[in-house]
């Protein structure tokens, strides 16, 4: 079932409007509130870490790097030849060359920069898959609809409206909005995104 | 008109705005306002709970869900024996025990389920999605499709948002105030599953059982 409410950037920019009470371009143009509203959509995204892609990557013999592209990486996945997926354990680099290893394929990983390192030194082409932290493409027309998860999408017009008080100089209707983001935002992150595992003793009748 | 379609929300979010007849809110500003209402009521209560069945396809580890999160699933096999997946993480893949080749872990990526052992045929899941309204409320007659219990939210919410339009933010922020401590009272009682009845629950306190007979008198 999709939601045929969408938050196209014609209709969030017209909602922040009502808010700002400024029903027709005046004192904001349409570019700026346009600008706003991608600021706060890859905010975001940034913070509640809503926009995932899992990318295929290789790494090359002799070098532990291997880039990737977006905001951070999640977690990272050894594909054996046999096509078995097997998470990589996250270390530090602090910690490369002192945890045990059983073989030369990867087993740990740590992030720096736009890549990950991998552990032990790969001495050949290991696949891997990376679970990676995105950003969404910025909207550009109208119709643009937001690439954020829909369970954070309203909270565009609340974030982005802040950011355009701020130019009228109305700094307490700016935090107000600010601080009603933050609790929603947190609130959203901790339902949807931060789920914690099961644990064993969930399944089982106390 | 008639509680709780939209008409009627919107002479009552009127009322909270002390506006009973469209100046500075046209009906259509009110109206997006309302449904937005509904929509936060729905993410964040995550009231309105959708059964669909999610079929996996061989060697592939995720399937596609609709909706604004996941809140149960369990795999049903051939025989209509339901057993339900614990969820974990991605960084768990290839690290939890596995009894069997049948779907027994979930987690949650970009939309998907993705499924722990990678399956190696087309099971089929039961899987409980925390949903959106369908559709937008634009005629009179519309009504919201989150529960009854959420319907007096929907005022508290939008009138919280259409009064910074005035710029009446004490006062927006006593609705915001209203709608939170509703919403959490409500959520509350929605109870987690780690205050279901134990095993000892069904059973009477020693102290009852142990307790003789009243002889009354002497």
């Amino acid at each position: 079932m999709a939601d045929d409410y969408t938050y196209q950037l014609g209709y969030i920019r017209s909602r922040i409007r009502t808010l700002l009470n400024e029903p027709t371009a005046s004192h904001w143009t349409d570019a700026e509130l346009n600008n706003c509203i991608n600021d706060a959509m890859r905010y975001i995204a940034e913070q509640a870490a809503c926009v995932c892609t899992i990318d295929d990557a290789n790494t090359e013999a002799g070098s532990r790097a291997v880039a990737f592209t977006g905001h951070r990486i999640e977690a990272a996945e050894y594909v054996s030849a046999s096509g078995v997926p097997t998470s990589l354990k996250k270390i530090t680099p602090q910690q490369v060359g002192h945890v045990p290893c059983a073989g030369k394929h990867p087993q740990y990983w740590y992030e720096l920069g736009q890549y990950i390192g991998i552990e032990p030194r790969p001495n050949a082409i290991y696949h891997l898959h990376l679970y990676i932290v995105d950003y969404p493409a910025d909207l550009a027309s109208d119709s643009a609809v937001p690439g954020i998860p829909l369970a954070y999408r309203p909270l565009i017009a609340l974030l982005a409206t802040s950011t355009a008080m701020i130019k009228e100089q109305r700094y307490y209707p700016a935090k107000f909005l600010m601080s009603v983001f933050w609790t929603q935002l947190n609130y959203l992150i901790g339902k949807y995104t931060r789920q914690m595992p099961d644990a064993t003793a969930d399944m089982i009748l106390k | 008109m008639a509680y709780p379609d939209l008409t009627d929300q919107l002479t009552r979010l009127r009322m909270a705005l002390d506006e009973p007849t469209a100046r500075m809110w046209s009906d259509a500003e009110l109206t997006t306002i309302i449904n937005d209402a509904e929509r936060n009521i729905a993410v964040n209560a995550g009231c309105i709970v959708h059964l669909d069945y999610l079929t996996l396809t061989a060697n592939t580890r995720a399937v596609a869900f609709s909706g604004y999160g996941v809140k149960y699933v369990a795999y049903m096999s051939t025989d209509g024996y339901h057993s339900s997946l614990r969820r974990i993480t991605v960084n768990h893949f290839g690290r939890v025990k596995c009894n069997g080749i049948y779907p027994q872990y979930y987690a949650v990526w970009d939309g998907n389920l993705l499924i722990e052992p990678i399956p190696t045929k087309a099971y089929t899941l039961s899987c409980y999605v925390i949903d959106f309204p369908a559709s937008f409320m634009s005629a009179g007659t519309d009504k919201p499709e989150i529960p009854k219990a959420f319907h007096e939210d929907i005022l508290y919410y939008s009138a919280y948002l259409a009064l910074i339009k005035r710029g009446e933010f004490k006062k927006a922020g006593e609705y915001y105030e209203k709608y939170v401590g509703s919403i959490n009272r409500k959520m509350a009682l929605d109870m987690p599953p780690e205050y279901v009845a134990g095993k000892n629950d069904s059973l009477l306190p020693d102290a009852i059982l142990r307790q003789q007979p009243q002889q009354g008198g002497r």
